[in-house]
């Protein structure tokens, strides 16, 4: 086997690699690759460390998911429920809003 | 869980698939942002941003997978976003001399084992910040356990350039991190 990429060993390095099997045979054999493959052992260690380092006490428990999705907010939901709210909504309601945003904000007013 | 249940009940499809996925995704979402932005609401007013774009996005009809991509990739970015605008804050008000410069962390009077976790964190996240954008998340991500095929599909690469960008992030960011390690070992 050729010698590997850079990519190629760090995959290795990660067990992702297309071929482990060959990756680990050809380093086996290559000094040049076990050394560059060691270079990156020790900056992916240096970067698990570094980002173990910001990882927060724990994960969000399932009642503060919970929480989290109430406070999101029902009235966002692509449902159906909502989207008729909003087509019941009685069409002098709509035109009042739309003359109020329209009188306030609209460059075209000649004053 | 009676609550959700009942929910369930009366949404239709799409919105039954929204509360799903938010169930499922937001504690992993909210920790990634967590380690962006370092602070739990903060966090979350991230997560949930992300969530109400999802709202009205046709990616919502696309496969799990994709949808899951599609938030971390919006997460992030809504997370550097703060960051970057938070930076600009800080350093205007520097420029005021209304604050000392520095990382704006405060350590407060809390224990000293929290106070070098505290330095450490400013450390990383200073480090990661040289970073570029793409590079940042790779590593972030890779680190906080995503395969590479959820790293290709977040940061829209192909998974056999994972490797490489990778490798690149972690020797960048090994040269951005090890200077203030060096001085913190010389004092």
């Amino acid at each position: 086997m050729r010698c590997l990429s850079e990519g190629e060993l760090r995959a290795f390095i990660d067990v992702q690699g297309d071929d482990q099997a060959a990756a680990e045979a050809h380093l086996a054999a290559c000094p040049a690759c076990r050394a560059a493959a060691d270079e990156l052992r020790g900056n992916a260690e240096l970067a698990a460390a570094a980002v173990a380092a910001l990882r927060p006490a724990r994960l969000p428990a399932a009642a503060e998911t919970e929480a989290a999705r109430g406070r999101l907010g029902a009235a966002l939901l692509p449902s159906p429920a909502g989207r008729q709210q909003e087509q019941n909504r009685p069409p002098a309601a709509a035109a009042r809003s739309r003359r109020r945003s329209s009188s306030s904000t609209s460059p075209r007013s000649p004053r | 869980m009676v609550w959700v249940d009942e929910r369930a009940e009366r949404l239709s499809g799409p919105a039954r698939k929204f509360d799903d996925l938010f169930l499922r995704l937001y504690p992993r979402l909210h920790e990634l942002c967590h380690r962006v932005v370092g602070d739990g609401f903060e966090a979350e007013d991230v997560v949930q941003e992300a969530f109400l774009r999802l709202a009205g996005a046709p990616v919502l009809d696309r496969p799990e997978e994709e949808v899951g991509a599609w938030l971390r990739r919006v997460c992030l970015n809504l997370s550097y976003n703060r960051l970057r605008w938070e930076r600009r804050a800080r350093a205007r008000l520097e420029r005021a001399g209304r604050l000392e410069p520095g990382d704006g962390a405060d350590p407060g009077d809390g224990p000293l084992g929290s106070v070098l976790r505290l330095e450490e964190q400013v450390a990383v996240r200073r480090a990661l910040w040289a970073l570029p954008e793409r590079q940042r998340s790779c590593l972030l991500l890779r680190h906080s356990g995503y395969s590479y095929a959820e790293i290709a599909e977040t940061c829209q690469l192909a998974v056999g350039s994972v490797g490489v960008l990778l490798a690149r992030a972690e020797r960048a960011f090994r040269d951005a991190y090890q200077p203030q390690d060096d001085e913190g070992a010389g004092t």
